[in-house]
């Protein structure tokens, strides 16, 4: 028995050790790469979304059948993935890559026009078209000397940039563009409105944290919220401060929804907050578990909510006084931007699917089609549905 | 599992989070030197331990002469000579597990502390999201400075050293020193054996994890270790290291060729009479306290003799 225990004791070291490189190799596999969350945007029969391996898919909105898959050229040694929702125009779609590159192609997914643009830094917010001119930020600008981020407006058609507006901060929002002005949040704790025509700066307005959600503006307003737990209501032409929201736990990650005078503010600590347009005030929060890290949407007249939560991840159909009407437990963290069309909200999740849901007049959401992203077609329509 | 995970979240991660980027905040925005003070911190909450991990390492360097002494009395019969090492360490209050404690202590905070600078300097908007579930609400500051500024000297905390061999080198060499002041020596040629192998194991084990993990962890590792070695030297003495840089003219006390006082030959000598009593149950009335005093007063008399 002691001659066991001596030896056992002489082994500890080697035991030591073994234990050692088993807890590390367990911590290394959790190093993450970027793998993406972008948001589907429906033209005419197709949807078309980012994949988690950085590809540009596009599938029958109704069946989820293949019609053709892009992928973004990039260095191997660069990670590759796509974030923000693609801009279609009527013969190409424009999308940013993580890997510091615009592309465009057409609508058959060949590459066209330029190609592909390096812009300097990863893309986290999608691009915004609008005339002629793709307008995109960039979390870093590595071509310029102050490195930080920039927004580009760049000609749709020659890829030519026609100005660059430098952002003292990442620019991970996607722009909004109204009347004439650009805005964004940045990294840098700040939201800026700039000209469509030139970049000129038109106002900046400082926040208590970063802002990577992409403003939303309606009614002469912007409404954009940030980490420090605040969202702000702006005056449109100015930059001042018209109201604040200060009763979220945690952060603002993704862009508010306007439905009459009311603004839904979306939360990472897991409430969509409906607040009055003009004064500010909260009229209900609809509370979840998770987190809210997608935008909801509207669709059969009622709110549909993603809200992440690992497992227990669900989209939630709410009436707009507040109150739940059902839910679909996806299973999956929904960190995309839901899309509606017609009756259908589309968004994927990340065990690399993509996924439409038919939300009838009652509420009840019913699953149309899977789609896996590594895989080339839909899942079997018999398959067990999620709702 | 997702119970664990959470525990996990709340006791290790969410801690170290927030101590990091409140250091950040405190430090003037540079992370480095909040990964320096916070490694200080930890090495200060662990310093009882490690001051009883030295003590032991002490202990054990004393009894290496009567160990010495029982396996060249035992030779020829392992199975006495692991028994009357056991009824040694007993005697002498040693605990060879003991020095393992603190280094088992420390592999959760690596693993932490490795999630924890993963998160808090976040390469992705995934590790973003995950970040702000582990910020406490009720601590603003933490809020106000995401996302920080990962640059420190020449490189970008959250991503491997650039250079690519400075922070490996650095890591691996002070791993090394670390390891030569804490190795316990050993009469026993298996053990030596073991020790040399660790000796040269964990320097490029961790070396080689540093090529690929975070600079900031190795950072930790590296001041982290510089610690440990000053509060190993200051305990138990700078023999290793002197050793170590007279380049081998001392030998590896893992394998030295142990030198035996007489006093202590006479208390194995004693010790193993008293083993053999014991065996004889003449002895067994005793306990091993007692016999303890009995070979420590021996031994003062051994002392007195030779003066």
């Amino acid at each position: 028995m002691t001659r066991v225990r001596v030896r056992s004791l002489k082994n500890a070291n080697v035991v030591a050790l073994a234990f050692l490189l088993i807890l590390l190799t367990a911590a290394c596999s959790r190093i993450s790469t970027p793998e993406g969350w972008s948001a589907g945007v429906v033209k005419d029969d197709a949807l078309i979304i980012g994949t988690a391996e950085g590809s540009l898919l596009a599938v029958d909105k109704i069946n989820g059948s293949t019609l053709w898959r892009a992928e973004l050229q990039t260095p191997e040694d660069v990670d590759q993935a796509i974030y923000g929702k693609p801009a279609v125009a009527d013969d190409a779609v424009y999308v940013g890559g993580y890997n510091g590159s615009l592309y465009v192609f057409d609508l058959q997914g060949q590459e066209t026009k330029w190609g592909n643009q390096p812009m300097g830094g990863p893309i986290v917010g999608g691009p915004a078209l609008v005339d002629d001119l793709v307008i995109v930020g960039t979390a870093v600008d590595e071509s310029q000397d102050d490195g930080k981020g920039a927004v580009y407006a760049i000609d749709a058609e020659s890829g030519d940039t026609v100005w660059r507006f430098p952002a003292e901060g990442g620019v991970w929002s996607s722009p909004t563009v109204a009347d004439g002005v650009v805005y964004f949040g940045t990294l840098g704790q700040t939201v800026f409105a700039v000209s469509l025509e030139d970049g000129s700066e038109l106002w900046r307005r400082n926040t208590g944290g970063a802002v990577v959600a992409s403003p939303l503006v309606v009614g002469g307003r912007v409404y954009v919220g940030a980490f420090d737990s605040v969202f702000y209501a702006l005056d449109a032409q100015t930059g001042n401060v018209d109201w604040k929201f200060t009763e979220s736990e945690r952060w603002y990650w993704t862009q508010a929804l306007a439905a009459g005078n009311t603004i839904f503010a979306p939360s990472l600590d897991g409430n969509l907050y409906a607040l009055d347009a003009v004064t500010g005030v909260k009229l209900w929060a609809f509370e979840s578990e998770g987190a809210i890290v997608g935008s909801p949407t509207i669709v059969s007249g009622m709110l549909a909510i993603p809200v992440s939560d690992g497992g227990n991840s669900k989209v939630h159909l709410v009436e707009f006084n507040g109150s739940q009407k059902d839910s679909c437990r996806i299973g999956e963290n929904v960190f995309t931007t839901l899309v509606a069309d017609g009756d259908l909200i589309y968004f994927a999740a990340t065990d690399k699917s993509i996924r439409a849901l038919s939300i009838s007049g009652n509420g009840n959401p019913d699953e149309e089609w899977v789609y896996l992203t590594d895989k080339d077609d839909p899942l079997p329509r018999d398959r067990a549905k999620a709702c | 599992m997702e119970f664990l995970g959470d525990a996990w979240s709340t006791i290790i991660i969410q801690p170290m989070v927030n101590s990091l980027l409140l250091l950040y905040w405190v430090f003037f925005s540079n992370f480095g030197i909040a990964i320096v003070a916070f490694t200080m911190l930890v090495r200060l909450v662990m310093v009882p331990l490690t001051i009883k991990q030295s003590r032991q390492i002490k202990a054990m360097n004393g009894l290496q002469p009567l160990m010495k002494q029982l396996q060249e009395k035992y030779k020829n019969d392992r199975q006495r000579v692991s028994k009357e090492t056991m009824k040694l360490y007993k005697e002498h209050g040693v605990n060879p597990l003991g020095c393992l404690g603190p280094m088992f202590i420390q592999f959760p905070i690596w693993i932490g502390l490795f999630q924890a600078i993963r998160q808090t300097v976040p390469n992705n908007p995934e590790n973003l999201v995950e970040l702000s579930g582990n910020l406490y609400s009720w601590l603003p500051q933490v809020h106000s400075i995401i996302p920080i500024n990962s640059s420190f000297l020449w490189m970008d905390l959250a991503l491997p050293d650039p250079s690519p061999f400075v922070m490996p080198i650095l890591v691996g060499g002070s791993m090394f020193v670390m390891q030569k002041m804490t190795t316990m020596p050993s009469v026993d040629a298996r053990q030596a054996s073991t020790n040399r192998m660790m000796l040269w194991m964990m320097p490029l084990m961790f070396g080689f994890f540093t090529l690929n993990f975070s600079s900031g962890l190795a950072v930790y590792w590296v001041v982290s270790n510089i610690i440990g070695v000053a509060i190993q030297g200051f305990i138990t003495g700078w023999d290793p290291l002197k050793s170590l840089l007279a380049f081998g003219r001392t030998s590896d006390p893992a394998t030295d060729t142990v030198v035996v006082a007489p006093a202590l030959a006479s208390s194995v000598e004693e010790t193993a009479e008293d083993a053999r009593n014991s065996d004889n149950g003449q002895n067994g009335g005793r306990s091993n306290r007692t016999r303890a005093k009995g070979a420590r007063r021996r031994s003062r008399r051994g002392r007195n003799r030779r003066r």
